[in-house]
């Protein structure tokens, strides 16, 4: 098992009210899974995706992620736990605007403190990998929406996680192209990584090998 | 991981180019004016550490009656050093009055020239001070009588790159000419002292030898300096206790018997340049003052450099805050975060400094001619010690708010595109512009204030007649004695209206002094009065204003016992000055009392500057003295031609004497010649200040109208008009700019009360200079939002809400 959830919540004060943003929300995930979380717009599907990701707090409950409790780490202890094993992809994109292709898929590895000779051999890699050798020196700009959120997988990969955590990875793509990408979702999957997406759309939930729906922030069928 | 940093902040840079503009030419002005000013303070500050055990080293001054003088009497020197064993060895400086230029022949090459700033020194005075020689040495320089050491300027002058040393030249002052042999020459530039000499003469001379000679005790002629070193070890404070007792024993009966009181002091040689502001000073010395306002001024200007900066960063922090997010869930700590931001505005200072550097090598001339310096930029290598200092010290003020407020963003907040900026970062934003306009609105109020002051000293009544007075100094025995001549020859040009002799004209420091006491009363009750020496028409010539009696008659030796005294000092002696001609006024104690007889009142004037308020003055016929300046009131008509014809009757009767000449009104302004340069540098400092505010808040206004172009949009959409939306922009910053004045206006009225107090004569500050000066800034601010307002309201509503 990956990681467990067991009777998550997370509310918000307003106006002295608790406004439950997630209720009693319990459900596990084994390693090669490809779960897709699925619900109208405010039932809490990012919100859980950022707590899986260790991004966002909760307020009660416990998380288990690789048998460490998440819920009794220290922020540090947190982050570095994320950062080794969790890739983050975005509905859109978060490239650094200033940073070439090459340069976005190196950051993370920066910040790993990974060698100059281990980090061109890996960025190499994924550019081959994802065929955007030819772009390697252009800017986010440069690219369309399909090539930059590839270029968004690939640095979410390039550290090698366990585990991909992906908002609406489509969300912005027209549909020739977010099927290129759950394309290699699947590809991914088949490899081995864990995948979590957030989706709105049917189609893209069938990729999934198991689906979550959230309504009000609780879990409707599992 | 740097590399990476610096690419980000390259590319940031050219990216936004309005941006970084302000940014890196904001920051190079501000570095450039606080790198000129820290020149300056360097400068001031080098004075006197230069010499061989200067904290041994000590001025003697004394206190009377509330007034300090820096110098005290002829035999002082040698008087102390017999009596106190802590003294090892004691110099004095003689700055002989009424001689402020020498006139100096090199018989041999026939070169002639006049040359200020010389003075008479003791043969021990290179034991004491330290001259840096570029011929001979201190030990000898001065070990003869008439003996001469020069300054590597004058020396060159006069015999050019040759070394001068055993020459002889002749050196001619008002009581004579006398021949002096050089005997050093000393570097003028390696070493800045107080003592601002261009000749140092042995004291032991054939002119004033004599008379410097003939001093005895220690009460009257207070014209020497007194240099005092002590042996190693010995304790100042513990001989400054000691000299009541000393002052008492010397003069103790002297003094009680005029009802004088007297103090005598110390003062660290060191200090004096920038801590001594006494009557009679050698030169007009820097001031402690201002080098705070100097500092002062340097440190805001930084401050509103770096405020843009921190502005304009925080401002953009939506753009970068994406980023940020990103950086932290890839991985990034805060501390790298903070490490990377500080690395941008590194970057952004060097680049600031390197044309900060040029702007200062290209405006240095200037600012010298400004406050009348030499400065160099590389002259102390220290400079680029705190040129990088100041680079550190930049980036860290202006990196440190955005890089603490960008790295503090949570991933999520960000990631989910929710506002960055909060309230607390734009009241920030909003309390920092105000900051920079209360700067600039400080300087633009103190240098109103200073300017209309300026302008009331220069148009203010003095109580004579200040126009067109063509004043001529009589530097030499012979054009002295044959003043007469010069006279009835002038007076012939149509051109001059009246002319006269005196030993001083106004605003001339009036060195000649005397107790003054009424018939029915003693010495005790003498009143402190300043006189001048004058021949006849002198009065009338000046214009001043003869309320009773007369004034000199032609026959110059008959009122030798006259006196014409000012209204202030007639009613301070105890006289009515309707019935006070014909009454005698007397000084001397009892056995050699003395007395005057009072032939005229005038009217009060100012015969010294408007620092300081009208005192008790007198004028004494000049007998059979010789005058020391020539005066003649010329008309409107021809004033170029004129002087013209002045000078060559002046060269046809006196070949050998070059001919000078100034104005009385100019001579009378220049005593406001420190006041003028701060109103000067105080001046450009204010604009520059509020460029670099306004280039500012012209980004600001360029990024807050964008952020606002959605509200606009909708506003115009509901049927807003252009100026509807003009004015609520233009609202927000006059807000702002209303708060500044507030702000500003008390520390600006205290600032420019301060600098007034200098003035015994003064503008008051009203509240129609706060309203001009809030009316100026309102121009300024609206001149410089007005484009991207009226700009955002014209745009097309459509186009700015398409986007959403």
């Amino acid at each position: 098992m990956l990681l467990k959830l067991n009777n998550l919540s997370k509310w918000v004060q307003s106006g002295g009210q608790k406004i439950h943003l997630l209720k009693d929300v319990s459900f596990w995930v084994n390693e090669g899974d490809f779960i897709s979380v699925m619900g109208p717009s405010g039932s809490g599907k990012s919100t859980l995706l950022n707590i899986i990701g260790m991004l966002d707090d909760f307020n009660e409950g416990e998380y288990t992620f690789m048998d460490e409790a998440v819920h009794n780490l220290k922020e540090k202890h947190r982050s570095n736990l994320y950062k080794q094993y969790i890739g983050f992809v975005f509905q859109s994109y978060h490239l650094i605007d200033e940073l070439t292709v090459k340069e976005n898929l190196e950051m993370p590895l920066l910040y790993k403190k990974h060698g100059g000779a281990e980090r061109k051999a890996l960025v190499a890699d994924m550019l081959d990998r994802f065929n955007i050798v030819g772009k390697k020196d252009l800017f986010p700009a440069q690219l369309s929406g399909g090539q930059q959120q590839l270029v968004g997988i690939a640095r979410a990969l390039i550290a090698n996680p366990k585990l991909i955590l992906a908002d609406e990875p489509t969300g912005n793509l027209n549909s020739k192209q977010g099927e290129e990408i759950m394309d290699i979702f699947t590809q991914l999957n088949k490899e081995g990584v864990t995948i979590i997406q957030v989706t709105h759309s049917e189609k893209n939930m069938k990729y999934g090998s198991r689906v979550i729906n959230l309504l009000d922030g609780s879990i409707v069928t599992g | 991981m740097i590399k990476n940093y610096f690419k980000i902040a390259w590319r940031n840079l050219l990216k936004h180019k309005l941006f970084s503009f302000i940014n890196i030419f904001g920051l190079a002005v501000g570095l450039a004016t606080c790198l000129l000013l820290t020149l300056y303070i360097m400068d001031e500050v080098s004075y006197d550490k230069h010499h061989k055990n200067a904290d041994r080293v000590h001025r003697i001054f004394m206190k009377s009656a509330g007034t300090e003088l820096a110098t005290t009497a002829a035999p002082m020197a040698q008087t102390l050093q017999d009596e106190f064993p802590e003294i090892e060895m004691a110099t004095r400086v003689l700055k002989f009055p009424n001689v402020d230029k020498f006139l100096l022949k090199n018989k041999k090459e026939d070169i002639k020239l006049y040359e200020t700033n010389g003075y008479y020194v003791d043969s021990t005075f290179f034991k004491v001070l330290t001259y840096d020689f570029k011929y001979g040495v201190g030990s000898t320089a001065l070990n003869r009588p008439n003996m001469v050491v020069l300054s590597e300027d004058v020396a060159f002058k006069l015999f050019g790159e040759k070394n001068p040393v055993n020459e002889v030249i002749d050196i001619e002052i008002p009581y004579g000419v006398t021949q002096y042999t050089v005997g050093g020459v000393f570097r003028n530039d390696s070493y800045k002292s107080h003592i601002n000499a261009n000749l140092l003469l042995s004291m032991k001379n054939n002119d004033v030898g004599t008379w410097v000679d003939s001093q005895e005790g220690l009460l009257g002629n207070n014209l020497f300096y007194t240099y005092l070193k002590f042996k190693e070890g010995s304790s100042v404070a513990n001989f400054e206790r000691k000299l009541p007792d000393f002052t008492q024993r010397h003069l103790g009966a002297q003094l009680a018997e005029s009802n004088f009181e007297r103090n005598y002091f110390t003062q660290p040689l060191e200090d004096i340049y920038l801590n001594s502001n006494m009557q009679w000073e050698l030169a007009p010395n820097g001031s402690m003052t201002y080098i705070y306002i100097f500092s002062a001024i340097a440190a805001f200007l930084l401050l509103i450099a770096c405020v843009n900066f921190m502005n304009l960063s925080t401002a953009r922090s939506e753009k970068r805050a994406r980023e940020v997010g990103m950086r932290k869930v890839l991985g990034a700590k805060k501390n790298a975060l903070v490490f990377q931001f500080f690395g941008e505005s590194l970057l952004l200072c060097l680049l600031a400094l390197s044309i900060a550097l040029l702007l200062v090598w290209t405006l240095l001339p200037v600012f010298n001619t400004l406050i009348q310096k030499q400065l160099d930029l590389f002259a102390h290598p220290s400079i680029l010690i705190i040129i990088f200092g100041l680079t550190i010290l930049t980036s860290l003020l202006s990196g440190l708010y955005p890089a603490l407020y960008l790295s503090s963003f949570t991933p999520i907040t960000v990631l989910k595109g929710a506002l960055v900026n909060s309230i607390s970062a734009k009241s920030i934003r909003k309390g920092l512009v105000v900051f920079q306009f209360a700067v600039s609105a400080v300087l633009i109020l103190v240098s109103g204030v200073i300017w209309q002051q300026m302008n009331f000293l220069k148009n203010k009544d003095l109580g004579f007649k200040k126009e067109q007075q063509l004043l001529i100094p009589l530097r030499s025995v012979e054009v002295a004695e044959n003043y007469a001549t010069f006279k009835t020859e002038l007076l012939k040009n149509p051109n001059v209206v009246s002319a006269s002799v005196g030993d001083s004209y106004p605003g001339l420091h009036v060195i000649s002094d005397n107790g003054f006491y009424a018939e029915d009363k003693t010495i005790h009750d003498n009143v402190y009065t300043r006189y001048g020496q004058v021949a006849d028409d002198y009065i009338e010539t000046l214009g001043y204003t003869l309320l009773h009696g007369r004034t000199f008659s032609k026959n110059r030796a008959s009122d030798s016992l006259s006196i014409i005294l000012n209204k202030t000092a007639v009613e301070q002696i105890g006289y009515n000055p309707e019935t006070a001609v014909g009454r005698k006024v007397f000084y001397g104690n009892a056995e050699e009392k003395n007395y005057l007889e009072i032939i005229g009142v005038i009217e009060d004037f100012n015969f010294k500057s408007l620092h300081e308020p009208i005192a008790p003055y007198a004028l004494l016929s000049l007998g059979q003295a010789n005058p020391n300046y020539f005066v003649a009131t010329l008309s409107h008509n021809n004033f170029a031609t004129t002087i013209k014809e002045i000078q060559s009757l002046w060269e046809r009767l006196n070949p050998n004497i070059p001919f000078e000449y100034s104005f009385l009104d100019e001579n009378f302004y220049g005593n406001y010649a420190a006041e003028q340069r701060t109103s000067k540098v105080v001046f450009w400092f204010m604009l520059i200040a509020i460029f670099i505010a306004c280039i500012g808040l012209f980004g600001l206004a360029s990024f807050s109208t964008e952020q606002r172009k959605k509200e606009v949009g909708i506003r115009r959409v509901l049927g807003a008009s252009v100026l509807g939306i003009t004015t609520l922009h233009l609202k927000d910053f006059l807000k702002l700019v209303f708060t500044a004045m507030l702000v500003a206006s008390p520390l600006a009225y205290y600032a420019g009360n301060r600098w007034l107090e200098n003035f015994a004569y003064k503008i008051e500050i009203s509240w129609v200079h706060f309203v001009v000066a809030t009316v100026l800034a309102v121009v300024i601010a609206i001149s410089t939002v007005g484009f991207h307002v009226v700009k955002a309201a014209l745009s097309n509503p459509v186009k700015s809400l398409r986007t959403e």
